[in-house]
């Protein structure tokens, strides 16, 4: 039976764009590991849509990419998709990544308390950096790429069959592995200013539930 | 962005260590903080320098990479996951 990995992608501002676009770098590895992949994209990323095909296809692995507060994460135009104490039962049993502000403080701890159930976001604000000359084309953007492959590599990381937990440390390496290279002679004064960025979002990224929960 | 509810008043010293350290940002650089705002470098100092929420919070990101630092976290000393 194919497994599905269910992503919500909106595109309303620059921030979400970013996301969104580079999110879209693991899409030929959740296929070549036999996954169906359900995109939930732009005016798609709704609740009733969100809400529908979790129902009828129950992907085992969310990736939710938007914005968000302490107890829910919005799908495209800032509208609700999952708040806690309304539909947080949906992700029962399944792997959540939450790519956005602060959801991982209530709904993801709310979340993690299903049994054989695991969620990963941020405690605190996420932060990202980028261009403005690249907001046209984030994918080219190499400041955005210090703070979206770290956060890309939980997703990969799962996706190749390692833990949640495995996830989380890998990430956190990624964003260490970003910020020392930041800090060598080579780099400019100027560039090295975003460290700051780069340790909150690596110091905020947590798990929450079953730890050792694989795909 | 929602406001916290537990902001701590930073004092004049820290708030001019974290607008010098904002000057220091490239130009041309946006930071997306929270659902969906986004600042130019020069809107950060000025946000700093009012003592707005997105100010208060660019100050408490700065505290924690100083507390960061004296923990060793850029030498691989990261909070392992929960």
């Amino acid at each position: 039976m194919a497994r599905h990995l269910l992503l919500t992608r909106p595109e309303h501002d620059y921030a979400t764009r970013y996301l969104s676009a580079w999110i879209e770098k693991v899409f030929d590895l959740a296929n070549n590991k036999g996954y169906s992949i359900i995109d939930l994209y732009r005016e798609r990323a709704n609740r009733e849509e969100f809400e529908s095909v979790i129902n009828k296809r129950n992907p085992c692995f969310l990736v939710i990419n938007g914005h968000g507060n302490d107890d829910s994460v919005t799908g495209h135009e800032n509208k609700p998709l999952l708040t806690a104490k309304v539909n947080l039962s949906l992700l029962q049993g399944k792997i959540t990544y939450a790519i956005s502000c602060r959801s991982a403080r209530v709904l993801g701890e709310e979340a993690g308390r299903y049994v054989n159930t695991a969620y990963v976001g941020y405690q605190e604000d996420f932060i990202l950096l980028y261009r403005e000359e690249y907001r046209t084309r984030p994918i080219e953007d190499k400041l955005a790429e210090l703070f979206l492959n770290p956060s890309n590599l939980v997703v990969t990381t799962l996706l190749k069959g390692h833990s949640v937990k495995e996830s989380v440390v890998r990430a956190q390496q990624e964003f260490l592995r970003n910020i020392q290279s930041l800090l060598t002679s080579k780099t400019k004064s100027d560039d090295s200013s975003v460290l700051r960025y780069l340790v909150w979002d690596m110091k905020n990224l947590v798990l929450q539930g079953d730890a050792n929960k694989t795909l | 962005m929602d406001s916290d509810k537990n902001i701590t008043q930073y004092d004049d010293s820290v708030k001019e260590l974290v607008l010098t350290r904002l000057e220091t940002l490239p130009s041309g650089v946006v930071i997306s903080v929270g659902s969906g705002q986004e600042f130019t470098k020069e809107e950060l100092i000025k946000s700093v320098r009012e003592g707005s929420d997105i100010g208060q919070k660019i100050i408490e990101i700065e505290m924690s990479f100083l507390q960061g630092l004296k923990d060793g976290v850029l030498y691989g000393s990261t909070s392992t996951p929960n």
